[in-house]
């Protein structure tokens, strides 16, 4: 048995990640530029002939970054509702700002306590960790040793990283980018080998920073 | 024969109604257009049959639209649950068209079916009356031969005058603006006459919206 490795991408990007409007599980399509970088993503890890399997969200605009990825590489996208983003619930469609403003208190109750407090009418990240690292338990069931693209959002790629104690608190992964790992045959373990690759993009469809917050980190 | 006299009001104008982004469960405040508009309703109430109770949906849109009616009584506002806009699921911040471009499939499943199908990840046309219709009845029973407002959103509304038979449900529909005023009789065996359905007489034609 070998180390199993993931390529983790974050979509590309949309018109509500333009305008920094929390979309959970929303299902906003990639936007022109999105779609552009989807092509990139394609034709940089379609060159990749170890990449065994491809896993997506199953949110349009994971499917939508997923699809080109795998088509090149004459694989079939396994879609997994458990890789979806946080369920935003009340909050979906409002933007950082919005949230802070309209709903002072219970913005405050999150942010003190974000693993334990749901978004109302959504989830609490200890939630969204539970179900992600459930449908990552069933990918390194199942691909062991290989080589795995996965398809997510900015919240269970931050979950995956935490799980291996890879995150250190930053911004999430820009739109389109990569970051990998390497995981130990334990499940338990892991290595960082990248984050927030964006050298498959031209300079024009790299990730610009702003407005790519977390609600709370 | 005690006739119970029921106002339902929509809320007042927001940014969302604006950029037509439906808002579902999300706080989004009234606007200054918004906030003119309850100004005005609250007048026009003035002129009209006194209020003895005020019901409103907790969403801030609702609370803000019926705060200056219920100081020109003197009443205080009741927040119900109950009286809320549908919970739009997955769909809370996209337009109509959006959610038939984005998910045509179930836009039209829901399109056949309103009652049934909900939102996904949030309500059906059923659940939404059912928990309307229990708040009014809990209203109209302890308000007997009284004038009542109920200010809410349009999803209730429209499962409000259905319910009462005053609306066919087979029919789309009516269009209820902001702050519009729709009034019912309803009589102790719960048999309901429209007084008004939808009315904007109150607003200036530049305070429409």
């Amino acid at each position: 048995m070998m180390n199993t490795r993931l390529t983790l991408v974050r979509h590309g990007h949309t018109d509500w990640n333009g305008l920094g409007r929390y979309q959970g599980h929303a299902p906003i399509p990639l936007s022109e530029r999105g779609l552009a970088q989807a092509r990139c993503l394609a034709e940089a890890l379609g060159q990749d002939g170890s990449i065994a399997a491809v896993y997506s969200s199953d949110l349009l605009r994971c499917r939508q970054t997923a699809e080109p990825i795998a088509a090149r590489l004459g694989l079939a996208v396994r879609c997994d509702p458990r890789f979806r983003e946080l369920n935003y619930g009340n909050w979906q469609g409002m933007t950082l700002a919005e949230v802070q403003r309209l709903d002072p208190e219970r913005f405050a109750a999150y942010r003190a306590n974000p693993a334990g407090v749901t978004v109302p009418g959504g989830e609490s990240q200890h939630m969204l960790a539970e179900r992600v690292l459930a449908g990552l338990r069933d990918l390194l069931a199942a691909e062991a040793g290989r080589h795995v693209v996965l398809v997510s959002h900015g919240g269970p790629l931050r979950e995956v990283l935490r799980f291996f104690g890879l995150w250190s608190g930053e911004l999430p992964a820009g739109n389109a980018t990569r970051s990998a790992i390497e995981v130990g045959e334990d499940g338990r373990s892991a290595s960082l080998l990248a984050f927030g690759d964006a050298s498959h993009l031209p300079p024009e469809l790299r990730p610009d920073t702003a407005g790519t917050t977390f609600l709370v980190g | 024969m005690t006739t119970t006299l029921l106002t339902l009001i929509r809320h007042g104008f927001t940014d969302w109604n604006q950029t037509k982004r439906a808002q579902g469960l999300a706080p989004i405040p009234l606007n200054a257009q918004g906030l003119a508009q309850a100004r005005h309703l609250a007048d026009a109430m003035a002129n009209g049959e006194a209020i003895h109770a005020i019901y409103s949906s907790d969403l801030s849109r609702c609370v803000q639209t019926a705060a200056p009616v219920a100081a020109v009584f003197g009443l205080e506002v009741r927040l119900d649950p109950a009286f809320r806009e549908y919970d739009l699921g997955f769909w809370q911040g996209l337009s109509g068209q959006e959610m038939q471009d984005y998910d045509p499939e179930h836009y039209a499943r829901r399109k056949a079916d309103p009652w049934h199908v909900p939102f996904p990840g949030g309500e059906s046309r059923a659940m939404l009356s059912a928990r309307v219709v229990a708040g009014l009845d809990a209203v109209l029973a302890r308000h007997p031969g009284q004038h009542v407002v109920v200010v809410t959103h349009s999803g209730p509304v429209h499962a409000a005058l259905r319910h009462l038979g005053v609306w066919p449900p087979s029919q789309d529909g009516p269009a209820v603006l902001n702050t519009s005023r729709s009034v019912v009789r309803v009589d102790e065996d719960g048999r309901a006459e429209a007084v008004l359905i939808a009315d904007i007489s109150h607003l200036p034609a530049d305070l429409v919206s």
